[in-house]
């Protein structure tokens, strides 16, 4: 189980999120859904520690895998690197091959031997589904989707109990989302898998349980939290409900014009955040900065 | 308009050309196989160069060596110990960026003074490679920096957040990622070593002897060049050979360095 | 920092690679300090031997006319002159030989020849500074004389390869539309280049005329070989001086602690000068970017 307790991050002078507190099970897929700037993926940064080498990020509170606190300062970020896997966003290809690639982390972190060394990259590599001809391939010349699917391959060759994926069908087209949705499944039976994505699709497809953040003036919060039917369907908070409304039917989900939503002051009314500027052109929908 | 820039154009051209047509006549005759490892006699007016292609190997490789550790430590305070303190990354630049501007005469008169009385090596080819290696460590710095600066900060993240330490992150694959910087950097200081006079004469001296271990003096073939040609009386011949050995290597050094980095190389001519 | 195994599971063992690193990074800590204190390290140096010349009496001569260190008179003026008239010298000459070449190969040339001779003038640029010295003593000395003259030249020469190359870079960063918009507007290709492209480039070419001169007044070997070796004032264009730069060349090696410490005076003299110089011409670069 992972516990964030009273997860505070402030950066650049702003409240980012304030006193978050979360709890995600051992095992399936959690996913956190919100609009941009809401610390999602400064809440997965914290979670191996890469907040400390940020120096405009203040992180404050814990969070316990298991009883211990990943951040306390007996705990080494390479111990926590060990357990909590993170795919980044835009993967970067280190130099050599795939197979250089995913074996990396595994020669210069563990004390594996050779033998346990291929046994695990090649696990890695026919779990996320990679052909063994593409294992040669020099790996600036991989596709976008391989070289997600690499990035997969080498944080899962560690063998992670908690995988942490930063928007992961970002630029993928369909048939490469479908592939990674199974992967993300088959992941999910021995380990919790945390998707932070604005992807309605992918998390209608593969999610457990789906938290909801929205930004408020003093920082982010959880708002709702469910099961994914309930919140991506019937969504019980006006927050939730413009976000997912915005997403399966578009502007014309919202308000008319500027004087409706000047004359509401019900907590419905949204804030400042969004804005529609005109009726006549749905596309120009502002979200304030 | 167009008849005088290109009047001057050619002007200046036509007279780099007549140059060098200049020192490949009156030198190039001269060049044989032997006037390489040959010995000098006569002062220098005749015989080969051997004593003074020793020195300059000599002087070049312990100079680059020298430099290099100092080089290479210096632009990884910037890139990784510094990274946090913009202020203080901005002034190591600055001190590096000084000495490479500093005029090379006032460094060889420190040389001097320094390794050549205080510390009583007089003129040595290790004085003169310690003081070169003052100039080279601040250029190849700045060269090392540039080349760092341009990994992508992305390769350093992610590798910390698979659980390399910052050392392993950096050894195995911040600096293969920046080789091709750190290749030219090190082909750039060695064409200034080859090509600096000032700071070797008044440290490593002009004499032609062959050095028996690296704190006799020597000349290096640039000094070899000026010393024919000052102080040696009919040294002319000899000098014009000299010079087109050197101009040779010089030039080939330059074409090695505008095929692997194009922009770096003309950054240094204009710098 | 002890890893702590967590207790979820067999803790992986880790390479325990901690205790080196902390070895290796001391040593770049180190070395990486030393190399950034080079320069102010020298600095102090020459500041150190020089200031310790200021604590004798023959300071006073420091303004005096007169360089002759065996009669105790330690004048600079002349030997300040002797550079800054050789540098102004060298640029003036090279000044519109530079610029005009570079003129010739950014508007009037194109594709493969203009790469081509870019890419020459680069390379002569590097050329080592003793090749035009050489050039200076067997060619122009026994025609002209060693002189103030002769140094000019040469100088010049040398500067030309830069000069060219910066103007280049100044051109190359003026607007894009510059030229076309002067076209359109009826004025000849001429005009257009005087009035407009050299205008607009002015602080970028004068930057680097100032960059140019600063290297001009730290050049030492080309200038010695051709110079001359009389520390007088300049009084025509024929006559032989002394720079600053040619000064340590030639009374380096035997001079007595006075005298040596009064070098260390010129050493700094040239520094500063250089300094003053490089610091103007990127002050001026910095201004036409803003």
């Amino acid at each position: 189980m992972i516990h964030f307790k009273k997860l505070t991050v402030r950066g650049c002078g702003q409240m980012i999120l304030r006193e978050l507190e979360l709890t995600l099970p051992d095992r399936g897929t959690a996913v956190l859904l919100g609009p941009s700037g809401c610390g999602k993926t400064t809440l997965l940064r914290s979670a191996i520690r890469e907040d400390e080498d940020d120096p405009d990020l203040e992180v404050s509170g814990t969070i316990e895998l298991n009883g211990v606190d990943l951040r306390a300062k007996f705990v080494s970020p390479l111990a926590v690197r060990q357990k909590i896997g993170l795919i980044p966003q835009r993967p970067v290809a280190f130099p050599g091959t795939t197979w250089d690639n995913v074996t990396f982390a595994l020669k210069h972190t563990t004390r594996l031997s050779k033998q346990e060394i291929e046994l695990r990259a090649r696990a890695a590599l026919e779990e996320v589904g990679l052909e063994e001809e593409v294992w040669k391939r020099e790996a600036d010349c991989l596709s976008g989707g391989q070289l997600k699917r690499v990035a997969i391959a080498r944080a899962i060759a560690l063998e992670p109990e908690v995988l942490l994926m930063d928007e992961p069908s970002n630029g993928l087209d369909p048939l490469a989302v479908v592939r990674l949705e199974r992967l993300i499944v088959r992941l999910s039976e021995h380990r919790l898998v945390v998707l932070v994505t604005h992807d309605l699709h992918l998390t209608r497809r593969v999610a457990n349980v789906v938290h909801f953040l929205w930004p408020f003036p003093d920082g982010c919060r959880v708002v709702e939290s469910g099961a994914p039917e309930k919140i991506l369907e019937v969504p019980a908070r006006p927050e939730t409900k413009l976000f997912v409304q915005a997403a399966w039917e578009g502007a014309a989900a919202l308000y008319e014009s500027d004087d409706e939503l000047e004359d509401c002051e019900a907590e419905e009314c949204m804030p400042r955040r969004m804005r529609l500027v005109h009726e006549s052109n749905p596309r120009e929908l502002l979200p304030e900065e | 308009m167009k008849f005088a820039v290109f009047s001057s154009a050619a002007f200046v051209f036509v007279l780099f050309a007549l140059m060098l047509l200049d020192i490949l006549v009156r030198g190039g005759a001269e060049l044989t196989p032997q006037y390489f490892t040959g010995a000098v006699s006569d002062g220098g007016r005749s015989g080969g160069i051997g004593p003074v292609v020793v020195s300059t190997l000599l002087v070049v490789l312990m100079a680059t060596a020298f430099a290099l550790p100092l080089a290479v430590a210096g632009a990884l305070l910037c890139t990784e110990l510094l990274v946090h303190r913009p202020a203080s990354r901005q002034l190591v630049r600055r001190s590096f960026e000084i000495l490479v501007s500093a005029p090379s005469v006032a460094v060889g008169l420190i040389g001097w003074s320094l390794f050549g009385q205080v510390f009583g090596f007089g003129f040595s080819l290790f004085s003169g490679a310690a003081t070169l290696a003052f100039m080279l460590a601040p250029l190849m710095a700045l060269a090392f920096l540039n080349g760092l600066e341009a990994v992508p900060q992305a390769l350093r993240s992610q590798s910390l957040a698979l659980g390399l330490t910052r050392w392993d992150t950096l050894v195995y694959l911040v600096l293969p990622a920046a080789r091709p910087a750190l290749v030219a950097g090190v082909m750039l200081a060695v064409g200034r070593a080859l090509a600096e006079t000032a700071v070797l004469v008044l440290t490593s001296g002009v004499t032609t002897r062959m050095p028996e271990d690296i704190f006799d003096p020597g000349a290096t073939l640039a000094v070899h060049v000026y010393n024919l040609a000052h102080n040696v009386p009919g040294g002319e011949s000899r000098a014009y050979a000299a010079a087109f050995a050197l101009v040779v290597v010089n030039i080939g050094v330059q074409l090695l360095l505008t095929r692997w980095k194009p922009r770096l190389a003309n950054q240094e001519a204009t710098s | 920092m002890k890893a702590v195994p967590l207790p979820t599971g067999a803790p992986v063992e880790s390479t325990g690679r901690r205790q080196e690193h902390a070895f290796a990074w001391a040593l770049v800590w180190v070395l990486g300090i030393g190399c950034a204190f080079i320069a102010p390290a020298l600095l102090l140096f020459l500041l150190g031997k020089g200031a310790s010349f200021l604590l004798a009496d023959e300071r006073a001569t420091l303004t005096s006319l007169r360089w002759s260190p065996t009669e105790a008179s330690y004048g600079l003026v002349p030997l300040v002159v002797g550079t800054l008239s050789v540098a102004l010298g060298g640029l003036l000459l090279a000044l519109p030989l530079g610029i005009g070449t570079a003129i010739a190969l950014h508007f009037y040339l194109r594709g493969r020849l203009r790469e081509w001779f870019e890419a020459t003038l680069g390379v002569l640029g590097g050329i080592p500074s003793v090749v035009f010295g050489l050039f200076g003593t067997f060619w122009l000395v026994p025609r002209i004389g060693a002189s103030l003259l002769s140094g000019v030249c040469v100088l010049a020469a040398m500067l030309i390869p830069t000069l060219a190359l910066l103007a280049l870079a100044a051109f190359r960063q003026l607007p894009t539309g510059l030229v076309a918009d002067g076209l359109r507007l009826g004025l000849s290709r001429e005009q257009v280049i005087l009035r407009l492209v050299l205008r607009s480039a002015r602080p970028a070419l004068f930057g680097a005329a100032v960059l140019a001169l600063s290297r001009g007044l730290g050049e030492a070997l080309a200038v010695e070989m051709v110079c001359g070796n009389v520390p007088g004032l300049p009084t025509r264009l024929t006559a032989p001086i002394r720079t600053l730069t040619t000064t340590l060349v030639q009374e380096f090696e035997y001079a007595q602690p006075l005298h040596n410490r009064a070098l260390h005076l010129v050493a700094l003299a040239i520094v500063l000068l250089a300094a003053l110089t490089s610091a103007a011409a990127l002050r001026l670069r910095e201004r036409k970017a803003a």
